[in-house]
């Protein structure tokens, strides 16, 4: 039952052929057996959990439409408010605020499709990470070699798919923290347009660039999820106006008629020979030929970097005055760095921005979906500080999110999408579409999906 | 006085006129990550932008 993916569980829950409740006692069993060693989890609601399911349960004996995810369980990142839970956010510090009033809006709308959620999940502190360590709870762990970073910082939420405890689960991105930890555990992961989902109830990071997004084992999973978090929130001032756009119908016409190329030079310059051969796989599967330079994309990264540090910075200035020593060190001394962010340079960061924006829209006057690699290499062993890229020694923790940074710095959707190894540890590629138009994503990662060039099987045995 | 001993100096002062205290044993720490914000930041002032480019955030009242 482990490798079910969530829209099997679903059809099997509302044909009446699996309980809900019987599921989600599998799902428990398995983060009993699996998460002492991969540390997925911070936060087990096995009672919540239970009451969702048999409500389900109820509501296909009485003939009712349990909805289009019944009793699929699913976790989150423990940046998203739970009712009744201190939201976390990596953090100890924020243990010791009230506990959520509420959920989340995506949580709730994710519930109202009758998905059933298991509980928190690890992460990097605040956010402010590539690698899925933690000082305060332990690393979550690579499902595919628990020696390795699980990627963050969305880092438990990638573990706790990859390991087969849970089908989906919810992740943020800002500068790539869905799409690294995709890549490192092998797994489809979508982080769609700034401003498609919203980010009500999920503690801040960098509100200029912060996403909520999706980690699962299945294109059509990722779609079906997507679909019931998407739709105008007020609660959130950048959630857009937009009526939801699903996705699902387009799925079937595969990349028939979308326009595909190569991103070259910044993204060819800093890759290593596994990530590079990711990109020509996929590429040649898709008879995609065209290569494109995205332009600047090396000031974009920088200026993503800014931009994060700056902000992330300002948010944290109370608790870095008055409890500096409560933080993760690796995080707490990147915000105390990002305090002293001259505004000049915050100001100049926005402005290349709309430049930036301009350019890469121009592109998409002839190109519809461009292929580049999700991270520079596969997953570095836990604890290890630098690496090497592109010739250069370099921070693990600030750097795994090279290729991901100059994406979301303008918010187009894309899918990370895990390209399948022998024997070598897992790693992906970024399908990347115009803004509003995570269909055509979509459609590329299905056709690479069926061609069997993309696959993100259940790292560990039942 | 050595470059990271300037350095640590010169971010503990700067710091402080904004109102914050870092802890000397973060200071070593914090200067890597502000080395690495300096090149980022070069990187990004470097970049001739026209004066009627507007930053990226729009406000709607």
């Amino acid at each position: 039952m482990n490798d079910l993916t969530a829209l099997e569980i679903a059809d099997a829950v509302r044909t009446g052929r699996l309980a809900a409740t019987v599921i989600t006692e599998a799902a428990l069993a398995r983060v009993a057996a699996h998460d002492p060693k991969l540390n997925a989890f911070t936060d087990l609601m096995r009672e919540r959990a239970l009451e969702e399911a048999a409500r389900i349960d109820r509501i296909v004996a009485a003939g009712g439409d349990p909805g289009p995810l019944a009793g699929v369980p699913f976790a989150v990142k423990n940046l998203f408010d739970i009712q009744g839970l201190s939201t976390r956010a990596g953090s100890r510090i924020n243990l010791d605020r009230p506990p959520a009033a509420v959920d989340a809006t995506s949580i709730r709308r994710l519930n109202d499709a009758g998905a059933v959620l298991l509980g928190a999940l690890n992460m990097g502190e605040y956010a402010y990470d590539f690698t899925g360590e933690n000082c305060h709870y332990g690393a979550s762990r690579n499902p595919h070699d628990p020696s390795r970073m699980s990627g963050g910082s969305s880092g438990g939420s990638a573990t706790a798919v990859a390991s087969g405890m849970v089908p989906f689960a919810l992740g943020s991105d800002t500068n790539g923290s869905v799409r690294v930890p995709s890549s490192l555990c092998g797994l489809f992961g979508l982080k769609p347009t700034f401003g498609r989902l919203s980010r009500a109830g999920v503690f801040p990071f960098c509100a200029s660039l912060d996403h909520v997004g999706v980690l699962a084992r299945s294109v059509a999973d990722l779609a079906a999820i997507y679909d019931v978090m998407q739709g105008p929130d007020p609660a959130d001032p950048a959630c857009a106006g937009r009526p939801p756009e699903p996705p699902a119908p387009m799925l079937g016409r595969g990349a028939d008629g979308l326009r595909i190329a190569v991103a070259g030079g910044y993204f060819e310059a800093l890759a290593d020979g596994q990530a590079l051969d990711a990109v020509a796989r996929a590429a040649a599967a898709l008879g995609a030929r065209r290569r494109v330079e995205i332009p600047q994309a090396a000031i974009a990264r920088s200026a993503a970097y800014l931009i994060t540090a700056a902000e992330a910075a300002a948010l944290h200035r109370d608790r870095l005055r008055t409890r500096p020593m409560d933080f993760d060190p690796d995080v707490r001394d990147r915000f105390f760095a990002g305090s002293l962010t001259p505004a000049a340079w915050y100001v100049q960061a926005q402005r290349f921005r709309r430049w930036y924006h301009r350019q890469v829209m121009a592109l998409f006057d002839d190109i519809d979906v461009i292929i580049a690699p999700a991270t520079p290499c596969a997953a570095p062993a836990i604890g290890q500080r630098t690496f090497v890229v592109g010739g250069e020694t370099l921070l693990v923790r600030a750097n795994l999110g090279v290729f991901t940074q100059p994406i979301s710095f303008i918010g187009l959707p894309v899918v990370a999408a895990p390209v399948r190894q022998q024997e070598a540890l897992p790693i992906g590629v970024q399908i990347i579409a115009a803004p509003w138009r995570e269909e055509d994503a979509l459609r590329v990662a299905g056709t690479l999906e069926r061609a069997g060039v993309c696959v993100a099987p259940v790292a560990m045995k039942p | 006085m050595t470059q990271d001993d300037t350095l640590e100096t010169e971010i503990r002062q700067a710091a402080a006129a904004l109102g914050l205290d870092i802890p000397p044993e973060c200071l070593p720490a914090v200067a890597v990550h502000v080395r690495i914000l300096r090149q980022h930041g070069a990187t990004v002032m470097a970049f001739p932008i026209d004066d009627d480019t507007e930053p990226a955030p729009i406000f709607s009242p």
